[in-house]
């Protein structure tokens, strides 16, 4: 008897499982920005998307945003119609359209980045050392073949990066968030993308080990800020705010656009 | 004695079998549910699965991050159990008068501390805070030793249940005999008490082997990472994170089914 | 030669604010055995276990073989050995075999050899009569066999005096016999024995001495033929007419 209504109990709490939570229709089809003012978002944490979409929902966005520790995450609510957007930068965005089917972007930007390493704050030696070097792979066209590489292009051996191995200058620690393509991935046991072969790059110029601590988006202010890395490269965008807690390198990229990635059937023509 | 035992055995075998029908309708629906068949043909599942997990060998991302969990968990259990040990001692003798008051102040204070704070914040703690500049030293071991501390509170108040559930007259019938509070308390109060505890014990360590699931942020690429890891590359939601489940359920139910053997092994030793 | 085993002087005892002893006086020679009796919560049990130190005495002196042991000096772990106690509830150890029991203490204290203490355990336990239940557990042997048991493993230590704590009271009747046939040949052997306990029958036919203790002193004492059949005090006789009466 204790066991059948155990069953039962069983049996109701898989239906309920099972069909609750089944997402309501949407309404008018997106055409602008604008529109997301009042709609459900979702945002990577601690990005400059989440940023974003504070700003365009307002005091609202306690009720209205979502935020992830994964892009995947953020996405995969998207097509489970949690949320109607998710705000984020869109080179991982193009990346998701290509590879994710029923997604699209919003033809309108919220905004455009610059791409920078981050410092704790006052580390101006290692910083200086790090500029220089970036400046010298700006001049000789290393920083724009390694951009170059990468374009639609994740097809690369964390192998084949040099990550100067047993170097004379001791470690450099880059701490970054490998869920970032194409400017950084785990692939296998090894690391791929922009930054981090901008990174390697830097390291094999300074004469130092580059050491990749691959940490969650939102611990990467954390990590450089008590020393545990040395410089964060996870395509992070310069903004006001986050200068407060952090220095930063010269820009490594600019025009990044940050955009909101929606269903392509909530897309109006 | 023999024929009480069939008795027992249908009774455990009915509710097992419930449990795990329960189990598995709850599973399968998850699975639905959850997306693990979303590409609605076989064909496209077999091909996701084979883009998730064969290609460029991809599972050996999950058994990578397989082997940092055990890693995680086997090292954490044994310095758990250790300072598990020493502390319920101190609490224990202290509580017999032993004059030890500043060592069962620390005991309390420890145990307090790190029961009522989140294992995830201790982590943070520890590797950002603790040991912030000690960057030659592989965060696995910080990890290692963030999990075992943790660990370490719990198997005291279990360990410390556990000796107060042996009887008293036991302690007095070693003293009576002219052996010491010491050799009394580890050659006839602890054998008894720690197999009181054993399956306590055993439930602890499967908790902590989940628990580990938060190593990832401090950048280890544990099981639960290594489906993360795999999402990023893939850009699938479901297949990982429902493989990563699955695993992790196959080994508590191993180590569960451990357990239930030992508990049934005691339990007969003991009549 | 002149000094008595054990001499007990002015002992107090109290547990928190509740007066348990209130100066208790007596002498065991060796070879003596020595009944204690008593109603419930006389303290009979609580100056039983003062003599080894079971429980902590407030004040008052114990000598033992002419030491001091509640000096704080004294090494209560060697003094024990000396001391052998039976416990109402046995307390065997259940981890441990009938011959683990008997043969932990004087190997772990480097007494005895693992060997000579297996002897000496095999030797004890036919003494008891359990030769056969050497290597079996504790807790498939009946309360008389555990009873006589923990007796032996007293015994293993080959103690100068045996303190038996209400050793029957915990017994099914049927059990009783054999466990007092156990100490009766005991006593009979010549071991000085401590007896508290409410067999009164019991008491009579084996003890020199019985002391009838009330409100934690000694109320009265005698042989037992004398204390039994003429006592001096009115509440001994009451108690005597009390548990005479039951045990009918």
């Amino acid at each position: 008897m204790q066991n059948l209504k155990r069953t039962f109990l069983g049996i109701a709490l898989v239906t309920a499982l099972f069909f609750g939570a089944l997402p309501a229709g949407a309404t008018e089809k997106l055409s602008k920005v604008e529109q997301l003012k009042t709609e459900k978002l979702a945002a990577q944490r601690g990005t400059v998307g989440q940023m974003l979409a504070e700003e365009l929902l307002g005091e609202n966005s306690g009720l209205l945003l979502t935020t992830y520790e994964k892009y995947v995450d953020a996405i995969a609510a998207l097509r489970q119609q949690k949320v109607r957007a998710v705000i984020m930068d869109e080179g991982p965005a193009k990346r998701f359209l290509a590879n994710v089917p029923g997604l699209a972007i919003m033809p309108e930007p919220l905004s455009e980045e610059s791409y920078a390493i981050g410092f704790k704050k006052g580390n101006d030696a290692l910083r200086s050392r790090v500029d220089e070097a970036l400046e010298a792979m700006k001049q000789d066209g290393t920083l724009q073949a390694i951009i170059d590489k990468y374009n639609d292009n994740i097809d690369v051996n964390p192998e084949d990066i040099d990550l100067n191995v047993g170097a004379a200058g001791g470690k450099l620690v880059m701490g970054t968030e490998a869920g970032f393509a194409p400017y950084e991935l785990k692939v296998g046991e090894g690391y791929i993308g922009i930054d981090i072969e901008m990174a390697a790059a830097i390291a094999r110029r300074l004469g130092m080990e580059l050491q990749i601590e691959n940490l969650n988006f939102d611990a990467l202010p954390m990590a450089v800020a008590s020393g545990k890395v040395d410089m964060i490269c996870a395509g992070i965008s310069v903004t006001e705010e986050r200068k407060k807690n952090m220095d930063f390198s010269i820009n490594y990229v600019d025009g990044a656009k940050q955009v909101a990635v929606v269903r392509a059937d909530d897309l109006s023509e | 004695m023999s024929s009480s035992l069939p008795q027992g055995r249908r009774g455990s075998t009915d509710r097992g079998t419930v449990l795990l029908v329960v189990c598995g309708l709850f599973l399968i629906a998850l699975l639905f549910r959850s997306g693990f068949f979303a590409p609605a043909s076989w064909q496209g599942f077999c091909a996701k699965f084979h883009q998730n997990f064969i290609e460029q060998r991809r599972y050996m991302m999950l058994v990578n991050g397989l082997k940092a969990t055990l890693h995680m968990t086997f090292f954490a259990t044994l310095i758990g159990l250790a300072i598990g040990l020493i502390l319920s001692i101190i609490r224990v003798a202290h509580k017999g008068g032993a004059r030890i008051g500043p060592l069962a102040a620390f005991a309390n204070l420890y145990i307090t501390v790190l029961r009522g704070t989140p294992v995830m914040v201790q982590l943070l703690i520890w590797n950002f805070t603790i040991f912030a500049s000690a960057r030659d030293l592989k965060t696995l071991y910080i990890a290692v030793l963030a999990f075992g501390l943790n660990s370490g509170a719990y198997v005291a108040e279990i360990f410390r249940g556990g000796i107060e559930a042996v009887d008293p007259g036991q302690m007095e019938a070693g003293r009576s005999l002219g052996l010491s509070y010491r050799v009394t308390m580890s050659r006839i109060v602890l054998p008894q008490a720690v197999k009181n505890v054993l399956p306590m014990l055993f439930n602890e360590f499967i908790a902590l082997l989940k628990e580990t699931s938060v190593a990832g942020y401090i950048g280890i690429d544990d099981l639960t990472r290594a489906g993360q890891n795999i999402q990023a590359l893939t850009l699938e939601h479901s297949q990982p994170l429902v493989m990563v489940a699955l695993i992790y359920l196959a080994l508590v139910l191993v180590l569960s089914e451990g357990v239930r053997r030992l508990e049934a092994r005691l339990r007969r030793s003991q009549r | 030669m002149s000094s008595p085993l054990i001499e007990v002087q002015d002992l107090h005892k109290s547990f928190g604010g509740n007066q348990v002893l209130n100066g208790i006086d007596a002498t065991v020679e060796k070879g003596e055995k020595l009944a204690i009796i008593g109603p419930s919560g006389s303290g009979k049990s609580t100056f039983l276990r003062c003599i080894n130190r079971m429980e902590e005495p407030t004040s008052g002196s114990i000598r033992f073989m002419g030491e001091e042991i509640t000096d704080r000096a004294c090494d209560i772990n060697r003094v024990r050995r000396h001391i052998g106690m039976v416990f109402q509830h046995f307390n065997l150890f259940p981890h441990l075999t009938v011959r683990g029991n008997l043969t932990l203490a004087p190997v772990c204290l480097r007494i005895m050899s693992p060997e000579e203490a297996d002897l000496r355990a095999a030797e004890l336990l036919e003494r008891v009569g359990l030769l056969d239940k050497i290597d079996e557990w504790p807790s498939r042997l009946s309360g008389g066999q555990k009873q006589r048991v923990a007796i032996a493993r007293a015994l293993a230590m080959d103690p100068e005096v045996l303190l038996f704590d209400e050793p029957t009271s915990a017994l099914d009747p049927e059990m009783i016999g054999e466990v007092l046939a156990v100490m009766k040949e005991l006593a009979e052997d010549g071991m000085t024995m401590l007896l508290v306990t409410h067999e009164m029958g019991f008491a009579r036919q084996i003890s020199d001495r019985v002391l009838f203790m009330d409100q934690g002193l000694i109320a009265e004492e005698g042989p037992p033929e004398e204390l039994f059949s003429h006592p001096r005090l009115p509440r001994t006789a009451e108690f005597l007419s009390k548990v005479l009466r039951t045990e009918l």
